[in-house]
């Protein structure tokens, strides 16, 4: 028996007790990776520990940590980290409050029954900017670039008709620039746009995008193959920002859902946010010029 | 029931004789008889909580008396950080106890002893109480602060349970100070909730007289005041089989409180749909409604036979049609109602003689990412969800899956065309496989609308989303839960369905509202499987505290509840008349229980490991079990409900559990038809097709 353990590689004494509380706890069959993981868990959470305890040993301005102290950091990590399920009494009370309700009646003649869309994930969730404004001032190419004049571009915002079977197209006004109201404009003047590039050929700006009769998150595929213009700015206006940004989640509730997804794979089908940098003082006054907030 | 946590501080203070500070009376009563002083702050706490308690009973003069004595007043009235009900509630059931320590072991022998000494017929049932006094002693000892006594004690005597707490056992050994009970679910369970003991009349009787004989040790008599109930029946005490058949739940067996509401366990009177070929087959689903009346009186009544006429043939175990809110059907859901009536009538008479056929979808190259399959009812979808948040759909006819035309293409075609439904979609995305992508963690279950136009997903993620397999998009994403769901289910009539999640309760949604309709709470620890009547109106919660609930929708109270599983609940399935509800575990058992009153019915056992899917065959004949252990098991319902009496016998009764155990055959389970194994495929899904054809996925394992 000594003779195969002298063999085997030197296991390290944290190693060694991990595997023995493994045991304790009657686990028995695991891979040899899960001895890893532990380690690498423990060795974090008592250095993250530690630091907190650290940070409130300084803050009470002690030489050095004090149980106190560890106990204190302890605590909170707890309450963030580790919680429990809701005490069986209080979920009981939830739950009594909950089902004096009575269920609600079905509405008929619907068709497929969904929440209102502040809580669905049908609705469009971009927008694009408007600088007419700016255009209209110095124009010395002519017309602005109007993304749905451009004859590859295809902008259909749908929006959710809840319950109705037919199909409404709401097609984006102002697809020329006389219109008024919003006008889509592309452009940039320095180069840091991020466009993504998620369909491989030219310049995309890609939102993946399909437009069923009312129902669904609209993405369009917005495909631009000449490159952008470049306006150059005078030294009177103020340089214009390049300015694709499309901001993702109209719903408070769902953004997270929404901007943890856009980490998901480009092969996702929701929409990726595209923010661009520009010059910080002026993009700052332009913000203020915006209707809505972000 | 629900009221039970809240009333214990109640009993404690109203079945005592003595005047209310009845967690302090094992001061007066042991030999070293001390001044009760509130010396220290636990002490204080203690009698300031039993203060509060007076105040919210409106026991003013007693909390004068109390106040003067106990030299409480300098206790402020509004007291500082009002505890709340739990906490109170919590001080008072503490364990505060003065006892020497040694003498708990003492204690512990003197009973084992006389529940050895007793009559055999008497001995199983008093033998009940080891294992909640074994608990409450070591509970006592650690938060009383004895640990190397605590520690003794539990090694001494925790081996000698029965091995259904031995996982409930291992997690207490864990607890040897008082600070590790304080976030411990289980010790709160157990601080908390009265252990239920089901005991007929002379049992009881025996057990009392012992314990009031036996003063000394008067710890005993605490605990099991304050810590036991006992559920008091008539008639002969239960037998070793008996006993064992329904023990294993967490806090003990059910009471006959538990399963006295009545339930409604028929199905839902079938409107009149006009179609050509009338068949008897339709009844066939069983005991159920007799054949409906039309719920539109414009169409042409009683086109069939007299026969059906409401009155005599209505169930009157059968819920009304409008007890719950069901949506209407549409023009599509007649034609598919027609549609699988007609498929029924071909579809393939099962019995103990004429065995389905099985076909088996297996998933290769999985390598254990593959966590949940499920298929849809009429069997032209299987949806498998990934540990990698992927959720995919395959189409199992050879139709491919098309997806819904773009909204300036759908402005032309033509509405009024019979088959629009099909024009809809565009044939040019075909696609065998469709990739579903929106979770952020493993995907534990997927169940599709009786329509098949959308789809539900469950995941780590504590997210609930709903897919719609016509643009195979997300539509909404329910945020609820904060905890994992572990299962999701469509309810079979459309627009509700039911979640189970880690945070011990289970919810009833609909698909228009954002947050749950109702909260079934009331589980002990994580609520694993969830499954719908055949009518809808009630759900089956299975858990890891191995108990099996019945809720009810409308109310959302539990209506029965189910001990007899030693182990988590992992897959429960009704009977197509909805009268039996079957439940499988990690216990390798198969249970059948009786929704009528509760009652288990049968062990079935032969797995050799736990059973994840259950199906019965659509005529309600045969059931048909998957499990772990790469085998798939056909039993004999027919015969196993003909086997069991079944007349109208009230709550109290203990019928006979049938199974191996009973049947004492050599050969195994007596209701076993075949079993038949895979090579190293575990079994994930079973589903029987319209025609009875048994579909089961497995996912291969190499190793």
């Amino acid at each position: 028996m000594s003779k195969i353990t002298s063999q085997t590689k030197h296991i390290p004494k944290d190693a060694q007790v991990i595997i023995s509380m493994l045991k304790d706890m009657g686990i028995t069959d695991y891979e040899p990776r899960v001895v890893n993981q532990l380690l690498e868990f423990t060795y974090r959470y008592v250095t993250c520990t530690l630091d907190d305890a650290r940070v409130f040993a300084n803050h009470a301005k002690k030489k050095s940590l004090d149980l106190d102290d560890v106990t204190l950091a302890v605590q909170l990590q707890l309450d963030r980290r580790f919680t429990n399920p809701p005490s069986r009494d209080i979920l009981l009370e939830v739950a009594r409050a909950k089902n004096n309700v009575p269920l609600p009646m079905i509405k008929p003649h619907c068709g497929i029954r969904l929440p209102p869309d502040r809580y669905s994930l049908n609705s469009c969730n971009y927008k694009l900017r408007n600088y007419k404004k700016q255009l209209s001032k110095q124009n010395p190419l002519g017309a602005p670039i109007s993304l749905t004049s451009h004859p590859r571009i295809q902008l259909t915002p749908g929006s959710m008709i809840s319950g109705s079977s037919q199909m409404k197209v709401h097609q984006m006004p102002g697809n020329t620039q006389g219109s008024g109201s919003k006008s889509t404009s592309l452009v940039s003047s320095s180069p840091s746009v991020s466009i993504v590039n998620s369909s491989g050929h030219g310049r995309t700006v890609a939102l993946v995008g399909k437009n069923p009769g009312g129902q669904q998150t609209t993405h369009k595929v917005i495909t631009v193959p000449k490159p952008v213009i470049k306006f150059s700015a005078g030294t009177s206006s103020p340089s214009i920002v390049p300015k694709i940004q499309i901001s993702a989640g109209t719903m408070p509730s769902i953004s997270t859902a929404a901007s943890t997804a856009t980490s998901n794979s480009a092969a996702t089908a929701t929409p990726m946010i595209i923010t661009s940098e520009g010059s910080g003082g002026i993009k700052r006054k332009r913000e203020d010029d915006y209707d809505d907030p972000e | 029931m629900a009221d039970r946590p809240v009333n214990a501080p109640a009993t404690a203070v109203t079945n005592n004789s003595s005047p209310v500070p009845a967690s302090l009376p094992p001061q007066n009563n042991s030999p070293s008889t001390e001044k009760i002083v509130p010396k220290d702050i636990s002490d204080k706490s203690t009698l300031v909580a039993v203060l509060q308690l007076l105040r919210k009973y409106n026991l003013k003069t007693t909390e004068e008396i109390l106040r003067k004595e106990a030299n409480l007043t300098d206790v402020p009235d509004s007291a500082d950080g009002a505890q709340t009900d739990s906490e109170v509630s919590s001080v008072l059931s503490a364990y505060k106890s003065e006892g020497d320590p040694e003498i708990y072991e003492a204690a512990y022998m003197d009973l084992k002893k006389f529940v050895e000494g007793a009559l055999d017929m008497y001995k199983h049932e008093l033998g009940l109480i080891l294992y909640p006094v074994f608990v409450h002693m070591y509970l006592e000892l650690v938060y009383n602060g004895h640990e190397t006594r605590a520690i003794e004690f539990m090694n001494k005597f925790g081996g000698e349970q029965e091995e259904w707490y031995e996982e409930d056992i291992k997690t207490l050994a864990r607890v040897t100070k008082k600070e590790h009970m304080k976030g411990n679910e289980l010790t709160d369970t157990f601080k908390s909730s009265e252990f239920i003991i089901r005991m007929s009349r002379d049992t009881l009787s025996l057990l009392k007289r012992h314990l009031q004989q036996e003063r000394k040790h008067s710890i005993l008599l605490n605990i099991v005041q304050e810590h036991l109930y006992f559920d008091m029946y008539e008639g002969v005490a239960r037998n070793r089989q008996q006993i064992q058949a329904t023990a294993g739940g967490m806090v003990g067996e059910a009471s006959r409180q538990d399963n006295k509401a009545k339930v409604y366990y028929g199905l839902l009177k079938e409107p009149d749909i006009q179609y050509v070929p009338v068949e008897e087959e339709e009844e066939g689903e069983g005991g159920g409604g007799g054949e409906g009346q039309g719920d539109r009186p414009k169409k042409k009544k009683a086109k069939k036979d007299p026969l059906f006429s409401k009155k005599a043939k209505s169930d009157p175990n059968a819920p009304s049609n409008d007890r719950m809110p069901l949506p209407d059907l549409k023009d599509a859901d007649k034609l598919e109602k027609i549609k699988a009536m007609r498929e029924a009538s071909k579809r393939v008479a099962l019995g103990p003689d004429n065995l389905p056929s099985i076909c088996f979808y297996t998933l290769l190259n999985t390598v254990q990412t593959v966590t949940c399959a499920e298929i849809a009812e009429d069997t032209s979808l299987l949806a498998v969800g990934f540990s990698d948040s992927v959720l995919k759909v395959w189409s199992l006819l050879p139709q491919k899956l098309r997806a819904m035309k773009s909204a300036d293409q759908l402005a032309d075609i033509d509405r009024e065309a019979d088959d629009v439904l099909v024009r809809m979609m565009d044939d040019r995305t075909a696609e065998t496989v469709r990739v579903l992508l929106g979770h952020r963690g493993p995907v534990y279950r997927a169940s599709f609308s009786p329509d098949r136009t959308l789809m539900l997903s469950c995941s780590e993620d504590s997210s609930i989303r709903l897919w719609s397999l016509q643009t195979w998009t997300c539509l909404v994403s329910y945020r609820g839960h904060v905890f994992p769901i572990w299962d999701v289910k469509f309810s079979p009539h459309g627009h509700y369905f039911a979640s189970a999640a880690h945070d011990r309760t289970a919810r009833l949604w609909s698909t228009d509202h954002h947050q749950p309709l109702r909260i079934f709470a009331g589980h002990y620890s994580d609520v694993d499987v969830v499954q719908f009547h055949p009518n809808s109106n009630y759900i089956a919660t299975g858990s890891s505290d191995r108990s099996v609930r019945l809720w009810d929708c409308v109310s959302g109270n539990p209506v029965r509840l189910m001990t007899g599983h030693k182990a988590p609940i992992y897959s429960l399935c009704f009977s197509v008349d909805g009268r039996f509800l079957a439940s499988g575990g990690a216990d390798k058992l198969i249970l059948i229980w009786d929704l009528a009153h509760g009652h288990l019915l049968a062990r079935l056992t032969g797995h050799t490991s736990t059973v994840h899917a259950l199906a019965f065959t659509r005529d309600g004949t045969l059931l048909a079990s998957g499990s772990l252990d790469c085998s798939i098991k056909l039993w004999d319902f027919t015969h196993l409900v003909e086997d069991v009496s079944l007349e109208d016998v009230n709550v109290s009764h203990n019928p006979d559990v049938r199974g191996a155990a009973s049947g004492g055959n050599s050969n195994g389970d007596p209701y076993l038809l075949r079993s038949y194994p895979t090579k190293s495929t575990p079994i994930m899904c079973l589903h029987l097709t319209r025609r009875n054809l048994l579909m089961a996925v497995g996912m291969y394992q190499q190793s």
